[in-house]
């Protein structure tokens, strides 16, 4: 009777992931027929083949055996230790409403869980093989994608696992914490045994390396000390078949990797909990962080204390003009979406990386361009980033067209309310975060001296950078306007490779038409620098050049306003799907 | 020497489920017959949804025992809720699942056997026959809940368990949806159902439970409410829902 009752939910379960795995191929293929998702998939396959290439042409002979040694415990430890995840028992609402109310067992529902997470194993097998395996036999592909796919499951399993004993259900017998125990011992032993491989090893030489490098050698020298290595085993013989460098080496070291990945499976459904309603929690907290930031939003609302609504800080003035009720409704809208200390933390680990990241290089010289390289790219990743992050302007309201044109007031104001507070919040928290990363580069520069840079990048950060973000997000908010089917690729459903590559897209298009846009404030500002020439130059081309912007931003404000007007609410509708 | 009765479809003994410090039910008594329709009423927070979801045996009691068709929910969950369907609020439906399909699937979930005449059978009772192989990105509102009730009924539920069934769907649908439930009824199915709709209630319910602050106010066919006080008699079940729970606690 019970093997029967298993049979059917594993066949049930089954079907399930065959029919959705079929069902979704075929419809991103037959979106396939709309030019916007052919030419996204072709960008997203040129993407791909972009980096495998990549990858093949600088590949290393070894794989990153050292990076995965230690990533696996550093997984470990941060599963058990402190505060138990139970997003990692999230199901997807659909597997809640069907599955938690049908006649199948905690264990049934454990597996679900698992299938469920085999889609997005397979994109990270898909990425690992890429990387590693890139243009090269299906029989030399196969073990090492099965190897993958053992890391990428362990993991998973061990994060389901860790969750299931650490929380705390409600109304439920507590159990003795024998597994966390038994993870936590392991993991003070293993760094007992780095303490005593580092101590063995004699004092860090930093002469040729620099200590970060070093640093790193030094660990990969530990992990194959015998106390070290002993430890480790579980994890090496995990690793071992996605770092073999053969594929018969691969294939040999499997056995192992499958017997450790059985007995976490063991483990994992041995005696499941009554988790049901933490998971059901799980699910709806996780659904809300999902839409929530699929609006740009990056903390879920928290509920009000005794069910009293929350009054913002943030004061509306009475009078002014009626546009600068949408330019508060964003600023409160933009306290409750992003979490201060999210912004302290990525400060801090950014001032950290600038401080850290010139360690790699014993020389002084060549310590200062790594910082200024690290600091540079990671303020252009994050410009460009950033009105993906900060989505609290037009593009939010997008949704609600019937009261932005009902609203008596210009629709050229909305625009300029709207895209004028989301660039100054954002350039606040660009000046917040790389304040002190760029101050350690200022620090560093022999060319102009401190104070020089230093003047010079604060003019920078003050004048030109906001007119530089005001326009980046002028033209974000302008192509979900103009292209919203481009633009709203954050929609649900909208996923996939064709997406991804309808992302790149556009943000190319948006970057090129931010360079356009950029050509005329450039040029005044070059002739304004010629006409004064000598060590003013640059101190006047930048107030000229943001001045040439702000006229540029209002124009486009103008225009936009007008296509505003014409856009029908069915229209955004229909594209985004 | 006669027969043992048979067990009610759905007996709550005692149930309590606390959060913390807040009790969202509080020591629930509770039967349905076999063929009986029981609304279950109250205001925002009453504890509606949390005893709906224990008897679907997604949230756990803290104390209290749920049987249905006479199997003990917490210790035989598997063999309870083969009796039970549950559809909650919101149809929360698979992305890449047809109509056809989730309807296939929850029949290989709930073994029943000659599935497909059953499942065109009822995609065409609930009008759903023209979009079985529509995919619920494809569907209104409406369609996915029909849909969700399609997939309830497929294994013959000896009860039903409705969370606000008539959000959404369109007056023709919801007159259906109410035939639907007393012809389930008159089937033998005990189906309990909660709802603000009030003149619904009154109309399909046999009994209705009034919950505040997770603790039955009254029980009762409208008949019997009508007779707790003077003042009641005649009055519809909306008055009595007022002057029992308090307009007051509609605004918490």
């Amino acid at each position: 009777m019970a093997t029967a009752r298993r049979t059917t939910a594993a066949r049930a379960l089954l079907y399930l992931a065959r029919t959705q795995a079929r069902n979704r191929w075929r419809w991103r293929l037959r979106r396939l027929r709309q030019p916007r998702y052919l030419l996204g998939g072709v960008a997203a396959l040129a993407y791909l083949g972009w980096v495998s290439w990549g990858a093949s042409a600088g590949r290393a002979t070894s794989r990153p055996a050292a990076l995965v040694t230690w990533a696996l415990p550093l997984t470990v430890a941060l599963h058990w230790i402190g505060r138990p995840n139970p997003l990692a028992l999230a199901f997807s609402p659909a597997e809640v409403h069907f599955l938690f109310a049908a006649p199948v067992t905690r264990r049934t529902l454990i597996h679900a869980r698992l299938l469920g997470q085999q889609a997005a194993s397979l994109l990270l097998i898909v990425v690992w093989v890429a990387l590693f395996d890139p243009v090269t036999t299906l029989a030399g592909v196969v073990p090492r994608a099965l190897g993958a796919w053992v890391l990428v499951t362990a993991v998973t399993l061990h994060r389901t696992g860790a969750a299931l004993s650490l929380i705390e259900i409600p109304d439920a017998p507590r159990r003795l914490p024998i597994a966390r125990t038994v993870a936590i011992a392991w993991c003070c032993a293993l760094a007992g045994a780095v303490v005593y491989g580092w101590r063995s090893l004699g004092p860090l030489l930093t002469d040729e390396w620099g200590p970060l490098l070093a640093t790193a050698w030094r660990l990969r020298d530990i992990a194959e000390l015998p106390l070290p290595r002993a430890i480790l085993t579980p994890v090496r013989w995990l690793g071992a078949p996605a770092l073999a460098t053969q594929p018969l080496a691969a294939l040999a070291a499997l056995p192992l990797a499958l017997a450790v990945l059985a007995a976490l499976y063991a483990w994992v459904v041995r005696d499941p909990r009554p988790f049901e309603e933490a998971a059901a929690d799980a699910t709806r907290r996780y659904a809300e962080r999902i839409a929530a930031v699929r609006r740009g939003a990056f903390r879920r609302p928290r509920a009000a204390e005794g069910g009293t609504g929350r009054t913002s800080r943030i004061p509306l003035p009475r009078g002014g003009p009626a546009a600068l009720a949408f330019a508060w409704k964003s600023v409160v809208a933009t306290a409750r979406a992003h979490s201060p200390r999210n912004l302290a933390l990525f400060a801090g680990a950014l001032a950290v990386g600038a401080w850290v990241m010139p360690l790699i290089s014993p020389d002084p010289v060549d310590a200062a361009m790594i910082r200024a390289a690290f600091v540079a790219s990671g303020f252009a990743a994050a410009f460009i980033a950033l009105p993906g992050w900060f989505r609290q302007d037009l593009r939010a309201e997008l949704g609600h067209l019937v009261f932005l044109k009902t609203a008596p007031i210009p629709s050229r104001d909305i625009v300029a309310a709207q895209t004028a507070t989301a660039a100054l919040l954002a350039w606040f928290a660009l000046v917040l975060v790389f304040a002190v990363p760029l101050s350690l580069v200022a620090m560093g520069d022999s060319l102009l001296g401190f104070r020089a840079t230093l003047l010079l990048l604060a003019e920078a950060l003050v004048v030109a950078l906001p007119v530089l973000v005001l326009l980046h997000f002028t033209v974000h908010n302008a192509f979900a306007i103009v292209f919203p089917g481009w633009a709203r690729v954050g929609q649900a459903g909208a996923g996939g490779l064709q997406a991804m590559g309808q992302a790149y897209l556009t943000l190319a298009a948006v970057l090129l038409a931010l360079a356009l846009l950029l050509a005329l404030p450039v040029g005044a500002g070059a002739l304004a620098a010629l006409a004064v020439d000598g060590a003013l130059a640059l101190a006047v081309a930048i107030p000229v050049a943001a001045l040439v912007a702000i006229v540029e931003w209002w124009l486009l404000c103008a225009w936009l306003g007008r296509q505003l007007e014409r856009v029908e609410p069915d229209a955004l509708i229909a594209t985004s799907r | 020497m006669t027969d043992a009765a048979p067990p009610p479809t759905l007996a709550l003994s005692g149930v309590t489920k606390r959060y913390g410090s807040v009790t969202a039910i509080d020591a629930l008594d509770l039967t349905v017959a076999a063929g009986e329709v029981l609304g279950l009423v109250g205001p925002n927070g009453a504890g509606k949804t949390t005893t709906l979801r224990a008897i679907a045996g997604i949230v756990r009691p803290s104390a209290g025992r749920i049987a249905i068709a006479g199997v003990d929910l917490a210790t035989h969950p598997v063999d309870a809720k083969r009796r039970l369907a549950f559809i909650p609020d919101e149809p929360h439906l698979f992305d890449y699942l047809t109509v056809r399909e989730h309807c296939r699937f929850v029949a290989r979930l709930y073994d029943v056997a000659d599935a497909e005449p059953r499942i065109d059978a009822l995609l065409d009772e609930l009008e759903l026959g023209a979009k079985r192989d529509a995919l619920p990105g494809e569907l209104s509102r409406g369609m996915k809940q029909k849909l969700a009730v399609a997939c309830a009924l497929l294994h013959d539920p000896a009860l039903l368990v409705l969370d606000e069934p008539l959000t959404g769907l369109d007056p023709v649908a919801i007159r259906r949806m109410k035939g639907l439930v007393r012809a389930l009824a008159a089937r033998g199915t005990a189906v309990i159902l909660s709802s603000h709709l009030l003149t619904l209630v009154e109309e399909l319910c046999d009994r209705v439970l009034l919950l505040r602050s997770g603790r039955p106010v009254a029980i009762g066919s409208l008949a019997e409410l009508g007779a707790l006080r003077p003042e009641f008699a005649g009055r519809s079940l909306e008055d009595v829902f007022i002057a029992l729970v308090g307009e007051d606690a509609t605004e918490r």
